[in-house]
């Protein structure tokens, strides 16, 4: 039987005016704790990157790096294939169906999205029951997840971009 | 102050720092990698004896017209609680069980037994708590927006008041927590989102309706003609898990030992500088397995904020550890009888609802006064090890 999930909720998530989809809570410097709800962002936003902070947010709260809403069930991690290869991934968890719109979404912009630097085509979905977070070791380093009981590996080819 | 300002470890060089980081790196991993069957069965075995307890008090108050099966019932419904709260629900929602696999007992699926929301208390004590551990005007642990805990926060003559809140808060303390994540700080600087303020309201008032309908009408009136003992002795176990995990939460960062922080530096902190305001900022207690059991191991405060997702019933052996790397890096370990951490908590509360001209600082005298406690200069340092660790040679993609 095939399970069918809701599309994510990305109605509180803001716009990246650029490419016209929504910024992942990840990738947010204006988005969750401490953040006046009152000030209007004025940077563009990084599609790439990972905010440090909400990147321990989402792993300590347990919410959805894309969404930023609390998870339920599986407990799901996209990347790279040398990501999934050194069990490091660098953007947090996700909903499954957040995974879904995210390798709908983001990998046919052309420009290097959630936590990698590089433009992929090739894309690792991880399901797993936990996961290790790492916090940084030095100043400037990134704060890396590692999951620790792994269900199902699935390698997915991303749209074309354009 | 900026945590390399603290002078509990301005003793210690950079390399120091970073040696006491991997020593920590590697307790971690070796829990990693030996957690398994045994583990697992510890927290069955919780849960199956939690439920049994719950189960047998309820029953008993089927005949809670009579005295001693009131008692009886609301002391096994009561410990019940506590077990739940403590030793099952919040170490669940830090996800110390996940590896296992259980849909049930997982971070994301479980939901406790007590008036807040979990997805709020996985926020306000998780993330704001665990991550902001002692910092002033972010960790809202600090007297739980009621009380003031510190002598850096501002007197205000409303503290005068503190005895009274305190008990107060010690009685309600599950609606005290239910709150919580409201923020009521923010909400009254107008900083609260309106829409998020709403969501969480709707959360809390479905929460609470179902606490209140559980405790207050579906049991007592299965009880029958005893429905009003049942409601009576039910708010008798609720009290008695209020005032228990009240206690054994204000003994985890207010005796004294426990430091306060500010918020610079806090974003860019390493591993090794997080792992030490976690110590510094946190307290254990004394006591005996079933004590440890019933209060959540919460009384390795400090093993917690270290390892906050590694299994509970690991705590004891990872103390003694800890305890040993503080000695040798000359770190205060911060512990004492139950009796005594939360009797200083109590003095404190009762001391800071004066200005602080009024009363003294009970901050513990440095253990090594004669040791010279200041940053080594560049020329009395090692060289910069150049080799790297573990963590990272960890590949970034």
């Amino acid at each position: 039987m095939t399970t069918l999930h809701p599309g994510p909720d990305l109605s509180e998530r803001r716009h990246d005016l650029r490419h016209g989809v929504p910024v992942p809570f990840a990738s947010d410097t204006h988005a969750g704790y401490a953040v006046d709800h009152r000030r209007t962002p004025t940077e563009p936003a990084d599609l790439g990157a990972v905010v440090k902070a909400r990147a321990i947010q989402c792993a300590l709260s347990r919410v959805c790096g894309l969404c930023g809403m609390s998870m339920s069930g599986t407990t799901t991690f996209l990347g790279s294939v040398m990501d999934a290869e050194s069990n490091t991934f660098a953007f947090p968890p996700m909903h499954p169906h957040c995974v879904d719109f995210a390798l709908d979404t983001y990998p046919a912009l052309g420009v290097p999205v959630l936590g990698q630097d590089l433009v992929r085509r090739e894309w690792v979905v991880v399901e797993t029951g936990g996961f290790e977070l790492e916090r940084p070791s030095g100043r400037g380093e990134p704060v890396l997840f590692h999951p620790n009981s792994i269900t199902s590996s699935t390698v997915v080819a991303a749209p074309p971009a354009g | 102050m900026a945590i390399s300002d603290v002078q509990e470890y301005i003793h210690l060089s950079d390399e120091q720092i970073e040696e006491l980081g991997r020593e920590l790196d590697a307790i971690r991993a070796e829990i990693e990698e030996s957690r398994g069957a045994d583990d697992a069965a510890y927290i069955n075995r919780m849960i199956k004896i939690q439920r049994r307890l719950a189960a047998a008090g309820r029953i008993t108050l089927f005949a809670s017209k009579y005295k001693p099966a009131f008692f009886a019932g609301a002391a096994m419904l009561g410990v019940a609680k506590i077990l739940e709260n403590m030793e099952i629900g919040h170490n669940v929602m830090h996800g110390q069980w996940d590896w296992m696999n259980d849909p049930e007992i997982h971070s994301s699926n479980w939901e406790w037994d007590t008036a807040q929301p979990a997805e709020q208390w996985k926020h306000s004590h998780n993330y704001v708590h665990h991550q902001f551990t002692n910092v002033l005007g972010h960790d809202n642990d600090i007297g739980y927006g009621v009380l003031r805990m510190a002598r850096e926060q501002k007197w205000h003559p409303m503290n005068i008041g503190q005895p009274v809140y305190n008990a107060l808060l010690a009685t309600l303390f599950q609606w005290g927590v239910a709150l919580h994540d409201l923020d009521l700080e923010a909400i009254r600087k107008g900083r609260k989102d309106p829409k998020e303020m709403k969501r969480q309201l709707k959360q809390i008032r479905r929460k609470v309706s179902k606490q209140l309908s559980k405790d207050y009408v579906v049991y007592p009136l299965l009880s029958g003609p005893a429905w009003l003992s049942t409601m009576k002795a039910n708010a008798v176990a609720n009290l008695m898990r209020n005032l228990w995990s009240y206690m054994i939460i204000f003994c985890g960062h207010f005796p004294d030992g426990a430091l306060h922080f500010t918020e610079e530096e806090l974003e860019d902190e390493t591993r090794p500088e997080w792992y030490l305001r976690q110590m510094l900022g946190s307290a254990n207690f004394d006591g005996g397995p079933l004590l440890h059991i019933l209060s959540g191991n919460l009384g390795f405060q400090i093993e917690h904020h270290l390892y906050p997702d590694l299994p509970s019933n690991r705590y004891a052996e990872i103390s003694v550890k800890v305890k040993d790397i503080c000695r040798r890096y000359d770190i205060p370990y911060t512990t004492g009888p139950l009796h005594k951490q939360y009797g200083q908590a109590l003095r404190t509360i009762i001391k800071l609802s004066l200005p602080n001209g009024m009363t003294t600082d009970d901050t513990p005298i440095d253990p090594t006064p004669v040791r010279e406690r200041r940053r080594l200069t560049d020329k009395e340092r090692q060289p910069r090890r150049t080799e790297m660790g573990a963590w990272s040679t960890r590949r970034t993609a």
